[in-house]
């Protein structure tokens, strides 16, 4: 006569985890949900002179350059272009969020020295003059310069 | 997932936000989802990215879920135990 033992487990007492088992996800066969999409992420975006109010706190602003999704263009290099000397970059990272927050995009940004642009201007530099020939917006604009 | 850029509005937005959708936290967890459409996410980590208690969290999913806005996805394993193999299982066989 065959025997068949089975060895069992020594089963450990498994403590349940307060994390809850089910995960979530958009449901894109929603009926409602280009409407809430378009609601949400076309709220006003934030205005030109919001954003040099904020700028001339971040330090000594001399220029501030906006192109591509604040002008609803793609093809660009960057978003916002700042030049300034003494810019405190733990307020300028905040002010970046906050941006990002109201566009609801990752924002591309370039932070220039006065010294280091003029150098970069003046050699014709692609990536400055790119920016500047490019449609853009001039929120400050407290340098000499000719583009 | 990408950063957490896109879960804090400036105050005018976000009020404008609030008062349509009702809540903070139900706009918040919206637009989370919105942002992030392939986030696949349990109550606690999206309680914990927007902000709020994880109750108020569970009974705006809740509401969101029942109205078809977001829908469970996997049903994870409740005891947390790991899927025993055959080959672990020992077998003595007597004749």
């Amino acid at each position: 006569m065959k025997k068949r033992l089975i060895r069992k487990r020594n089963h450990t007492k498994f403590t349940r985890h307060s994390v809850s088992d089910k995960l979530y996800q958009l449901n894109k066969r929603c009926s409602y949900l280009n409407e809430l999409k378009n609601f949400v992420l076309r709220l006003a975006p934030p205005t030109f002179p919001r954003i040099e109010k904020d700028l001339y706190k971040l330090g000594r602003i001399k220029l501030a350059v906006v192109t591509g999704i604040f002008l609803n263009l793609k093809d660009t290099r960057v978003d916002l272009m700042v030049v300034g000397d003494g810019i405190d970059f733990k307020k300028f990272t905040d002010f970046i969020k906050k941006l990002e927050g109201d566009m609801g995009v990752e924002l591309r940004y370039v932070v220039l020295g006065t010294d280091e642009f003029k150098y970069r201007h003046d050699m014709f530099d692609r990536f400055v003059l790119d920016i500047l020939e490019y449609p853009n917006r001039r929120v400050i604009n407290r340098i000499a310069f000719s583009c | 997932m990408a950063s957490e850029y896109v879960l804090y509005m400036s105050g005018k937005n976000e009020k404008i936000l609030q008062a349509f959708l009702g809540g903070k936290a139900r706009a918040r967890i919206v637009k989370l989802f919105l942002h992030h459409p392939s986030l696949s996410i349990n109550v606690e980590g999206v309680a914990k990215r927007v902000g709020i208690k994880n109750k108020e969290c569970n009974g705006v999913i809740k509401e969101l879920s029942n109205f078809g806005f977001i829908s469970v996805i996997k049903q994870a394993n409740v005891s947390r135990r790991k899927k025993l193999r055959k080959s672990r299982s020992i077998r003595i066989i007597k004749k």
